[in-house]
């Protein structure tokens, strides 16, 4: 096990019986983690976070289809594409188009930058710390401040190509249902092709270097859920599909999974039906697709100690590190083969009706339903966050974590306990807007 | 007189939070009233996203809503380098687990800080799901605005 430098006020949190680890503590009572453990039994793990996403569904009720993608972007700051992809798509869907071609390809440009951003943040500056044994990413920046630069000059690749595409680098402004509002130019995306060969490589180098933490033991016999593709690594585009027998197109999403209340948190919790928890995010990505990966990504998979499947949450740093690499390579290869399309979308009017989209986030599938009228005003929104999904699992995993590891002093079970969220890079702008742990013992 | 291009004006939060919408309107009014080449961004994704922001600049503001102790429309200021921030400024937080404060503290660490930057914190009343602001904070933000146009008027005529 790392070593784990505490901080003065991590100090003076271990003095306490009951520990309270404030991830964000902006507006306290919304959203938390509480584990009760009574002599050497686990009593509860109950996660409670919030849900901007209902309030979302009533503000998009009476809006015009067009709005649905500028508004659900403004749900997350990490990843307001997903949220465009999936209402756009959804649109689509209702009124019978299909955007194919260049426009396609730019969406997935769009949308691989916005996993590089996502899924480098999370890998340097929320979970690396963790393992290394750091309080956060400034006290390790104070050893390794290559290693923290390296970060955020990976992450800046996503960065620029959401501004030359998206039209800024937060909050795309550029999406519309149909495509584009204006498509860049082949010279305008060729300015980014060195970095991103570089970036290649980096990506690659990430990958090894988090392989070489110590990872704490735990697997779980997932019910993995991620969008399939026949030829793709997914993104934007496929049918649902798990390792226990799912294989639905993207409408019959609400035919197979429910979302249940329960008693301690004023979420809902997803689950299978009559089956119960699944997980959504890389590690089911992953292990449903790894054949889709390129020979090269899954050389470096094998090399980082990788199988095919992987079913252990604290690797997920390294099956991210993997999807960096792919989504590097994507970018790389759709800005070497672009052609700037005729027309930067395609036209789209409204039809009475309902439909779906569903996406891959960079935490994991990304569920949305609409109802427009004649007249293109949305009648019902219906979302599904990834990390709403996930909450059962996240639960589970702590249920089997903590009893195993009840020997460990107090502060490092919490600790690995808060470490083992951070494993679902939970989305606390989507599905909770902060989350606090807090571990009870009796 | 520093290039103008060489000043950001940022604005953090949520619009969807209420009074977290603060420093947005902050930076919404101030962006039709600045001279030209100032720039001013509206929203980050997380705290890394400053550090690439004010790379490069001589001036910096950013302005975010407060979660702390005070009264509703509370104004704090802090300019940096000269001032630290106080642990309490902690507290203020964005939407994401890398925040404003840890941006400054990881900038300073890798001696990535812009040459002068200041923060203002609004303390908000309500952080609940709205897009309607309380009323102290709507003169906050206005307090907050004339102030950083007085001081870019200045910049801009010395």
């Amino acid at each position: 096990m790392p070593m784990r430098r505490h901080s003065a006020k991590r100090a003076k949190l271990m003095k306490s019986k009951k520990i309270k680890v404030n991830y964000l503590a902006r507006v306290e009572g919304e959203g938390g983690l509480d584990i009760k453990i009574k002599g050497d039994k686990l009593v509860y793990a109950k996660l409670n976070i919030f849900e901007p996403p209902r309030f979302f569904e009533a503000f998009l009720r009476g809006r015009n289809f067009r709005e649905a993608p500028d508004i659900t972007a403004r749900i997350c700051g990490i990843c307001p594409v997903a949220y465009q992809m999936s209402s756009a798509h959804a649109m689509e869907s209702i009124c019978g188009v299909k955007v194919e071609g260049q426009l396609r390809e730019l969406r997935r440009l769009l949308y691989a930058a916005e996993w590089i951003e996502s899924h480098v943040l999370h890998i340097y500056m929320l979970h690396a710390p963790d393992f290394l044994g750091y309080e956060d990413a400034i006290q390790m920046a104070k050893d390794h401040p290559d290693t923290v630069k390296q970060g955020l000059r990976l992450k800046k690749v996503g960065n620029d190509i959401m501004r030359i595409l998206g039209g800024r680098e937060i909050h795309p402004i550029n999406v519309r249902v149909g495509g584009f509002y204006r498509a860049p130019s082949k010279a305008e995306l060729q300015v980014m092709v060195d970095e991103l060969k570089w970036a290649v490589d980096a990506a690659a180098d990430t990958a090894k270097f988090v392989a070489g933490f110590e990872f704490p033991e735990l697997e779980h016999d997932y019910e993995f859920v991620s969008i399939c593709h026949k030829d793709e690594y997914p993104l934007n585009e496929g049918r649902i599909v798990s390792n226990k027998g799912i294989d639905i197109p993207i409408g019959e999403f609400y035919n197979v999974f429910e979302e249940e209340h329960v008693e301690h948190s004023t979420s809902l919790h997803s689950i299978v039906k009559e089956r119960g928890a699944y997980l959504v995010g890389p590690l089911a990505r992953y292990s449903l697709n790894f054949d889709k990966f390129s020979p090269m990504t899954q050389q470096v998979a094998k090399e980082c100690g990788l199988s095919s499947v992987c079913n252990s949450p604290f690797k997920s740093i390294i099956v991210r590190s993997i999807e960096t690499l792919f989504a590097c390579e994507e970018c790389l290869r759709i800005i070497e083969n672009y052609e700037k399309p005729e027309k930067p979308y395609v036209d789209v009017e409204p039809v009475a009706g309902i439909g779906h989209g569903c996406t891959e986030a960079p935490r994991g599938m990304l569920y949305h339903r609409y109802e427009i009228d004649q007249n293109g005003i949305i009648k019902d929104a219906r979302i599904a966050p990834p990390t709403a999904q996930n909450q059962k699992t996240v639960e589970s995993d702590l249920a089997k974590f903590i009893p195993k590891n009840l020997d460990l002093p107090h502060d490092i079970l919490t600790w690995q306990c808060e470490q083992a969220v951070r494993n679902y890079d939970p989305c606390i702008s989507c599905s909770c807007h902060f989350l606090k742990l807090r571990v009870e013992r009796e | 007189m520093p290039d103008p291009y060489s000043i950001l004006i940022v604005g953090v939060g949520n619009t969807f939070r209420s009074d977290d919408g603060a420093g947005l309107e902050v930076a919404r009014r101030l962006r039709d009233r600045l001279p030209d080449g100032v720039e001013v961004v509206e929203g980050i994704g997380d705290g890394t996203d400053l550090l690439r922001l004010w790379d490069g600049r001589k001036k910096v503001y950013i302005v975010d809503a407060l979660h702390a102790d005070l009264s509703a429309g509370e104004i704090r200021r802090f300019d940096l380098p000269g001032e630290r921030l106080p642990a309490e400024y902690a507290s203020i937080q964005s939407t994401h687990s890398f925040n404003i404060a840890d941006a400054v503290e990881l900038a300073d660490t890798l001696a990535a800080l812009p040459d002068s930057l200041t923060i203002f914190g609004i303390q908000g009343a309500v952080f609940s799901t709205g897009t309607e602001m309380s009323e102290d904070v709507m003169k906050a933000v206005k307090q907050v605005v004339d102030a950083i146009l007085i001081e870019i008027d200045e910049i801009d005529t010395v």
